[in-house]
């Protein structure tokens, strides 16, 4: 069966370029869309050139990788999605997500980063073509060189096309990953931190060879990190170690290295005077963020009435404060925490782990479309609309009616329970499973009924 | 023509008898015939697979053969009618229709439907193998010419099996197809191209390099363009194709032998790719500008802009020629001195001494000590630079050197065993076994769920409510669908996970379960357990299993043990592996206990806990393993369960044999954890089997998980173990051996001397060489076995990887930095004659160590085999410096 997509149209005005006029570099990004206020979503010159290049660059490497290619895939290997960028405020964010889905990186360029003509809120996908990586590659700290995004005519590029159009089919398990990873790093803590010189050392020292899915962990060893093979109290998951040979290149510039787990996935954020880079890795190459299910919870329970409120206090903020906003709409902080999560799933915020909070961007895609084809959420509905959900409320008990066997979900001190294979395997780390949320959303539609 | 005298005609007479018959009719006539000859190639293309592989033992052999070979004849024909009448669609559904590249030639040609002009296009999007056809079609100028990726690589093939047999016998052959040498020939240096198809693959295992040498000649002659071709293969290596396939652009631009003046053309090309992550592309790339600078047209500002990725590559010898070849920059422009110093300041933290040695020399040099921006720099780095370079840092700096590291701390005494860690799962009713076995197969990679499972099934396999049948229901599919249509016979010990499900039908359908497996291996043991408990769930008669552990790692408390015997009388498997699980401490009072435990298993749980022999008692396994247990060593040469050859080598590998292998272990490691020498000498050989990792052997490195528990022993053969997995290539093993080894210096296990000597005897030992394995392979293990019985080594010890480890153990702290000089100075003892030609950095961690701790070598043995190491040599002179430091330091 053909996997679901989206799909989606770029169309970009002009090919991003790099273009050198006197002693200025001109980094042009092409927007597929216009921003809110102004002709640019951001422009301004770069303090530090050939570091942000890096940067950027990995970025897009982020964007045209398969971390992992499943045997049927070996020979069609698909370029994907373009690099979103989000502007306001202070800063400019670039993320990106890997076509496997497993890998999201994002780039921060904070105030310094830029001396900045222009800043103005939005996001929108950035084209970063064969040509702008040749061109960033070339980037030097002697220049310099002026970024912007958008711009407000059509500009030509040396010698090649004018106008940059790609319509390509996004799978739904990509969209869908794009936003659940962000759910995932709203339940991480730092765990490890090295500095630049340690952090540089313990990179190299990582294995070449592919260690596929075997288990391995990151763990302190004296000042510095080290890569351990059983896990110990502390040390942050590490499966598909290849996945993080990117930031070995990269912390040549770095101040410092942190390590964020949910004792799953894992986060790695490398430090620069005025910028942040963090690579956000799925549990296993071959698990993407598309089916850890984290959200699936929010999205069961849909139309909260605390949603519209919250989103309406977004405002392009960079760092959205949930007791702030919890106070500004008299509602408990836990509300405001759910309400961001399925913000989250519409693509509406991600998360910086940095800053330990949400920030307001909108990705640039029908995320209505997420939300309503998430293949165990639909299950569930079509088991509800089936009438296969039988409440046991004295029991304590539901049946689920799947095909020729019911299952049996019971509510115990770890959490719902069920009997199918599924839950066998995953127990409730990887989200509720179909039956579970079937039983949920009878339930919320038993009450209101 | 009508569908059944179409029919007829297929199984009766020959293709071109069927396109003969055929020829004349109308497009609208055809199309009525090709749903009957779809099916008739259907048809004939299964009855030719179901008689394809035939069991050569049935007396009918011939026979079946020969209808596989009718069938073969019949299907040809029926494509012969298909390819005559079908639609695009039609065709697409059987896709072996293509494949005859003459017969599908033909009948297109012959038949030229409309939609043929597009058909190659399709063909090749679908998949390289159509690439013949499309060839030959395009060639004859019946289709379009593809433009897919397929398209272009199908080029490369010539000559041997690629997926399909290319009809071009040489690559030459194309460079007279003026569109090819316009357009495919350039795609191809975009496409990476796949794991069969590349110019590297084709190359490589070909005769003379055809590819290489036939651009190479083209370009001389003037057939191509010899600047177009320099371009392509630097952009091609600009795009960082993984290396293997990298390394073949960069002979190629090599072999083109560019002049200074197109090199110079190209510097920006070559400045990127400074940058790439194939290393073998950066050295590459250093060569060129190298050969730039020699000709003074490289601008020294240029390249200081972009030497900083090379300058910190891996590679010490690319390290060191970017150092170099920044140095010269900065000696030709002085006013490019602090860019130099800075860039050689970024490298003080390179893996190599060497590096370290000569950034130092660069810093010191050119590097301002008043610019404190760069004091600041070179002080950061400082703290990555080797201990014998850094005192010179620091003088530089006008800092005093660091003291020495602290002393080591005393050695932490060994836990104790048996101590639950946490509660283990044990099933409270029969959703909670239900549970546990659905968990059990489904995650299939604790032992301890699997004990949990069949202590579940064991007590609660006597309830059946009104509804049992629905509860293990959800259960019973899947565990039907895990085993398939065609299970293979259960309790044969090789897939465990199958006897699970076995397990869970069993006791839905009370069915009798099927015989054990006769072979005397430990996997037939495990088996046999589940098997017993299949036996009891199938008959709803429950039962205490007696075996279940009460602790981590296996080990069963001796007063549950006499409890639990005391209220049931366990089946002959379970009473054996209760035995050898009995724990250490309590015993008295569980002897005590057991006083009432009747029959001969009363008597022999006894005799385990420490009380007399009994009358009775007999050589069976029952006796040999209260032995054992009572004695808590030496297993295998009373109890000879271990006698299995475990995994030393494998034929093939997926998902679920390393999943299988790697249960297995983990619960083999259970049945007697009170002695694991046994299992270690299997894992130490077969770690050494594969010590290069010529098979995927992913499981191995289970042997070496028990070493990480405190109250196992490092003893002969666990030593043997570790060592040789430091020395392995996985990175898992390797890495998991040095984990072990942190372990063990941390709570005291290890001796350095006693590890030590493990190195010696691996690095004394003889080689049996790699043919011995290949034996092995072919069913002929004797040789193997004999050599590791002999203990000779597989391959040689790299002690680059020994170094490697133990450079990461020692950083984990001085106690461990102390350990790892002592232990390596010991296993130089066993340095051979001549020494293994990687010494050197496991002498200069050695060195690095000495001077870390302030302690030199004093092993006089070690020391006198040094003093045999002579010669200008790097590590001869590593060698005479850890003599002479020795007296001073």
């Amino acid at each position: 069966m053909a996997a679901v997509a989206l799909e989606y149209r770029y169309a970009y005005p002009f090919a991003s370029s790099v273009e050198r006029a006197g002693d200025t570099t001109a980094l042009r990004l092409a927007a597929d869309r216009k921003p809110e206020r102004g002709v640019w979503f951001v422009r301004g010159l770069l303090r530090s050139p050939r570091r942000a290049a890096e940067l950027l660059l990995a970025v897009g490497e982020v964007a045209r990788t398969r971390f992992f290619v499943p045997a049927s895939m070996l020979e069609r290997i698909l370029r994907l999605a373009d690099p979103v960028v989000t502007s306001g405020h202070d800063r400019v964010r670039f993320e990106s997500f890997s076509a496997c889905c497993g890998v999201y990186a994002r780039l921060d360029l904070l105030a310094g980063a830029l001396d900045a003509e222009h800043v103005g809120p939005g996001t929108t996908n950035v084209d970063m073509g064969t040509a702008m990586r040749g061109a960033l590659a070339h980037v030097t700290d002697d220049e310099r060189v002026v970024l912007s995004v958008g711009a407000s005519q059509v500009e030509i590029e040396r010698g090649a096309e004018i106008a940059v159009e790609r319509k390509v089919a996004l799978p739904l398990r990509w969209l869908k990953g794009f936003v659940e990873v962000q759910a995932t790093q709203a339940g991480m803590k730092a765990a490890l931190e090295a500095d630049g010189v340690e952090a540089r050392r313990f990179l190299r020292a990582l294995p070449r060879q592919k260690t596929g899915s075997q288990a391995a962990w990151v763990e302190q060893s004296g000042r510095g990190l080290r890569l351990a093979f059983r896990k110990t109290a502390g040390a942050v998951p590490l499966v598909g170690i290849e996945r993080v040979r990117l930031l070995e290149p990269l912390a040549r510039h770095a101040s410092r290295l942190r390590l964020y787990t949910d004792g799953a996935a894992s986060a790695w954020e490398l430090s620069f005077p005025d910028a942040r880079f963090v690579l956000v890795i799925s549990p296993e190459p071959s698990r993407g963020f598309s089916g850890e299910g984290r959200v699936l919870g929010a999205l069961a329970s849909g139309g909260d009435a605390a949603l519209p409120r919250v989103r309406a206090t977004l405002a392009w903020q960079p760092r959205l404060d949930e007791e702030a906003i919890a106070a500004e709409l008299s509602l408990a902080p836990s509300a405001i925490s759910a309400a961001l999560g399925a913000l989250g799933t519409r693509g509406l915020v991600g998360f910086d782990l940095a800053e330990g909070a949400y920030f307001h961007r909108a990705l640039p895609f029908d995320l209505e479309l997420v939300e309503s084809l998430h293949p165990r959420l639909v299950a569930a509905r079509k088991l509800v609309a089936l009438g296969a959900v039988e409440l046991g409320r004295s029991t304590g008990e539901a049946r689920v009616t799947s095909g020729d066997v019911v299952h049996r979900v019971r509510l115990t001190d770890d959490g719902a329970v069920c009997t199918c294979a599924w839950y066998a395997k995953h127990r409730n780390e990887r989200g509720p499973c179909k039956h579970v949320l079937a039983v949920s959303l009878a339930s919320d539609s038993d009450d209101a009924g | 023509m009508t569908p059944a005298e179409l029919e007829a005609l297929v199984a009766e007479a020959s293709a071109k008898d069927v396109l003969d018959a055929m020829r004349g009719l109308s497009e609208k006539e055809r199309r009525a015939l090709a749903p009957a000859a779809l099916r008739l190639a259907k048809h004939y293309w299964s009855a030719h697979l179901q008689r394809y592989v035939i069991d050569v033992s049935r007396p009918d052999v011939e026979d079946l053969r020969a209808q596989a070979h009718a069938a073969h004849e019949r299907h040809g024909v029926a494509c012969a009618a298909l390819l005559a009448s079908g639609s695009p669609s039609e065709l697409a559904r059987h896709d072996q229709v293509f494949w005859e590249t003459d017969q599908a030639s033909a009948a297109l040609t012959e038949r030229r439907p409309p939609w043929l002009i597009g058909l190659a296009e399709t063909l090749m999007a679908k998949s390289v193998r159509h690439w013949p056809l499309c060839y030959r079609l395009v060639m004859a100028g019946l289709c379009r010419r593809p433009t897919s990726e397929n398209w272009c690589l199908g080029f490369l093939a010539h000559g041997r099996w690629v997926g399909f047999h290319s009809p071009v016998k040489s690559p030459d052959q194309h460079f007279s197809d003026p569109v090819f040498v316009e357009r495919e020939l350039w795609r191809l240096f975009e496409i990476e191209g796949t794991s069969v198809l590349s110019f590297t693959n084709l190359d490589r295992f070909s005769k003379g390099r055809p590819w290489a040498t036939a651009l190479l000649a083209c370009a001389a002659e003037g057939k191509i363009p010899r600047a177009r071709l320099l371009d392509a293969t630097l952009d091609a290596l600009q795009r960082d194709f993984v290396q293997y396939r990298a390394a073949w652009f960069a002979h190629l631009h090599r072999d083109l032998e560019p002049s200074v003046a197109e090199r110079v053309e190209r510097l920006d090309r070559y400045l990127v790719l400074l940058a790439s992550r194939i290393p073998p592309t950066v050295s590459f790339a250093l060569d060129a500008l190298a050969a730039v600078e020699r000709a003074g047209e490289l601008p020294p500002e240029v390249l200081l802009a972009h030497i900083a990725p090379a300058v910190q590559a891996r590679a010490k010898k690319t390290a060191l020629a970017a150092l170099a070849l920044a140095e010269r920059a900065a000696a030709r422009e002085p006013r490019l001195s602090r860019q130099t110093a800075t860039v050689a300041a970024e490298t003080l933290g390179h893996d190599a001494a060497d590096v370290q040695a000569h950034a130092i020399a660069v810093v010191t040099r050119l590097g301002d000590r008043n610019d404190r921006a760069f004091v600041e720099l070179v002080r950061d780095r400082a703290r990555g630079t080797a201990a014998t370079l850094r005192p010179r840092l620091l003088d530089w700096l006008g800092e005093p050197s660091a003291p020495a590291r602290a002393e080591p701390t005393p050695a932490a005494a060994p836990a104790s065993t048996g101590a639950p860690e946490a509660p283990l799962r044990r099933a409270r009713s029969l959703d909670d076994a239900i549970d546990l076995l659905a968990g059990a197969i489904e995650r299939f990679d604790a032992a301890d769920e699997m004990e949990g499972a069949l202590d579940g099934v064991a007590r609660f396999c006597g309830e059946r409510p009104p509804d049992f049948a629905l509860h293990l229901k959800p259960l019973t599919k899947r565990a039907g669908t895990i085993l398939g249509a065609k299970p293979p016979p259960a309790f044969g010990g090789y897939d465990l996970r199958g006897d699970l499900c076995t397990l869970a039908l069993a006791w839905s359908s009370n069915q009798p379960v099927g015989a054990a497996g006769s072979e005397r291996f430990m996997r037939t043991f495990l088996a046999g357990r589940i098997r017993e408990v299949a036996v009891r769930a199938a008959a709803a008669r429950p039962t205490t299993l007696l075996a279940t552990p009460t602790h981590q790692d296996g080990w069963i408390d001796p007063e549950v043990l006499a409890r639990r015997a005391l209220a049931a009388v366990p089946d002959p498997l379970d009473a054996v592996q209760s035995l050898l699980r009995i724990a250490r401490e309590g015993r008295p009072r569980g002897l005590a206990l057991a006083s009432d435990v009747p029959g001969e298993y009363g008597a022999a749980l006894r005799f385990a806990l420490g009380g007399p022999r009994a009358a009775e008692a007999t050589e069976s396994d029952l006796w040999l393993a209260a032995e054992a247990a009572r004695l808590s060593d030496r297993l295998a040469s009373r109890f000879d369960l271990l006698r299995h050859d475990m995994m030393l080598n494998v034929a093939w590998d997926n998902a679920k044999r390393r999943r299988n292998e790697t249960l297995t272990m983990r619960w083999v490691v259970t049945v007697f954890p009170a002695d694991l020498e046994n299992y270690f000498r299997v894992g130490g050989s077969a770690i050494i089997c594969n010590l290069e990792w010529s098979q995927a052997l992913w499981w191995n490195c289970v042997y070496l998980e028990p070493l990480l528990r405190p109250d196992v022993a490092l003893e002969r053969n666990a030593r043997r173990l570790l060592a040789a997995a430091l020395a392995s290539k996985p990175p898992a093993e390797g890495g998991l051996a040095t984990d072990v080894l942190i372990q063990a210096i941390d709570d005291g296990r290890a001796k350095a001397d006693e590890l030590g000597d493990s190195f010696v005897a691996l690095l004394r030992a003889d080689l049996a060489g790699a043919a011995v394995l290949g034996h092995a392979m072919i069913g002929q293990g004797g040789d193997l076995l004999q050599a590791l019985r002999a203990d000779k080594l597989i391959y040689p010890i790299k002690c680059a990887r020994w170094a490697k480890r133990l450079q990461d153990a020692a950083r984990a702290s001085p106690r461990h930095a102390a350990f790892v000089r002592d232990l390596i100075e010991r296993a130089l003892r066993g340095l051979p004659t001549p020494v293994p030609a990687d010494l050197g950095p496991l002498l200069a961690l050695l060195r690095e160590l000495c001077v870390e701790t302030s302690t030199p070598m004093r092993d006089p043995e070690a020391r006198a085999k040094l003093a045999m190491l002579d010669g200008a040599g790097a590590t001869a002179r590593l060698a005479r410096a850890l003599l002479d430091d020795a007296p001073a330091a």
